[in-house]
């Protein structure tokens, strides 16, 4: 199962899938910035420089104590993804050595 | 591509709604009929934790934002743009009522980009290039990368529709919006792309090409 999961072509992808992100924040400030403001949050801006007058007309939070630890809650609900990713593919991969070994005997 | 809780004026949260809302319980009927062994379970699930994983991570970019991937494009790409519509639905669902980030007065539009608007073109465009007969691994790198821009595609359209630029009109204001999103965007679509393509080998996902036979079984069958 090891070298299912986490062969060398496996590993390069992961690789590369990080370093499309890191490497044009270095080529560009040669240091990742870690405070940086979210596109939803300019779009929201944008909302604003274009009308005015606009206010939100629904605004209701029931976890606003929690809302502070927000990315805390982001780091929760990567956490929970990658758990039942984890589970789910390691689940695929015992079944199907087991429909292997059956095939076999 | 999260539009903001309140930041779509009633009409519009309204229509985006009513468009999305029958998409969604359709979804929940072809997942129903489509995904039976255990085996498709496991890996709907996989494809579920996948987005909520790529979604979670903020992304820095070199133009001062930070935005993050859908991941919704696995979904699609594994099982067809209906049931990618619930794994994104409960993406945002799960966002908007526990992170505040969406919003349920926002969660119509909000599904229509993510979670159908995504899935549809990244499905379609691999139908596409694998009918090109371009290489497996290659289509499926291009379909999710292309799913994840046509998301944010999809917002700045929502929002020009919503607030329209005073000059320069509904375009002026697309373009305004779509500059925000998409030269951020570039990179972790990118990365979606690349990180779909392990997914599809973790999870051995050779169910796209069984999924169209099948379909193709049942719309004669129909």
């Amino acid at each position: 199962m090891r070298s299912l999961l986490l062969n060398r072509s496996n590993l390069l992808l992961l690789a590369t899938a990080v370093l499309v992100v890191l490497l044009p924040l270095w080529f560009a400030y040669g240091t990742v910035p870690s405070d940086l403001m979210g596109t939803d949050d300019r779009a929201v801006e944008m909302v604003h420089s274009l009308s005015p007058g606009y206010a939100p007309w629904y605004n209701f939070q029931w976890n606003e104590p929690l809302l502070s630890h927000q990315n805390l809650l982001f780091a929760l609900q990567g956490a929970l993804g990658a758990s039942v990713l984890l589970f789910s593919v390691i689940a695929l991969h015992r079944r199907e050595q087991r429909s292997k070994s059956r095939n076999r005997g | 591509m999260h539009i903001m809780e309140g930041y779509l004026p009633p009409v519009h949260a309204a229509l985006w709604t009513g468009v999305s809302g029958p998409l969604v319980a359709y979804g929940l009927y072809r997942i129903k009929k489509q995904i039976r062994t255990p085996e498709e379970k496991l890996k709907l699930a996989a494809a579920g934790a996948f987005s909520f994983l790529l979604s979670s991570l903020k992304l820095p970019s070199v133009t001062g934002s930070s935005s993050h991937a859908t991941g919704t494009g696995a979904a699609a790409l594994l099982y067809g743009p209906h049931p990618a519509t619930i794994v994104g639905s409960l993406v945002l669902l799960f966002q908007a009522l526990l992170l505040a980030h969406g919003g349920i007065t926002t969660l119509g539009a909000n599904i229509f980009s993510m979670a159908v608007a995504g899935p549809w073109v990244a499905y379609l465009l691999y139908r596409s290039l694998q009918g090109l007969s371009f290489p497996r691994e290659l289509s499926l790198f291009l379909a999710a990368a292309a799913g994840d821009l046509a998301t944010y595609a999809v917002t700045s359209l929502q929002l020009a529709l919503a607030f329209p630029d005073a000059t320069g009109g509904m375009l002026g204001s697309f373009i305004k919006f779509f500059s925000i999103f998409s030269v951020t965007q570039v990179p972790p679509a990118l990365s979606e792309g690349v990180l779909t393509v392990l997914f599809f080998r973790l999870v051995k996902g050779d169910s796209l090409p069984s999924l169209l036979v099948s379909e193709k079984k049942g719309e004669l069958k129909q």
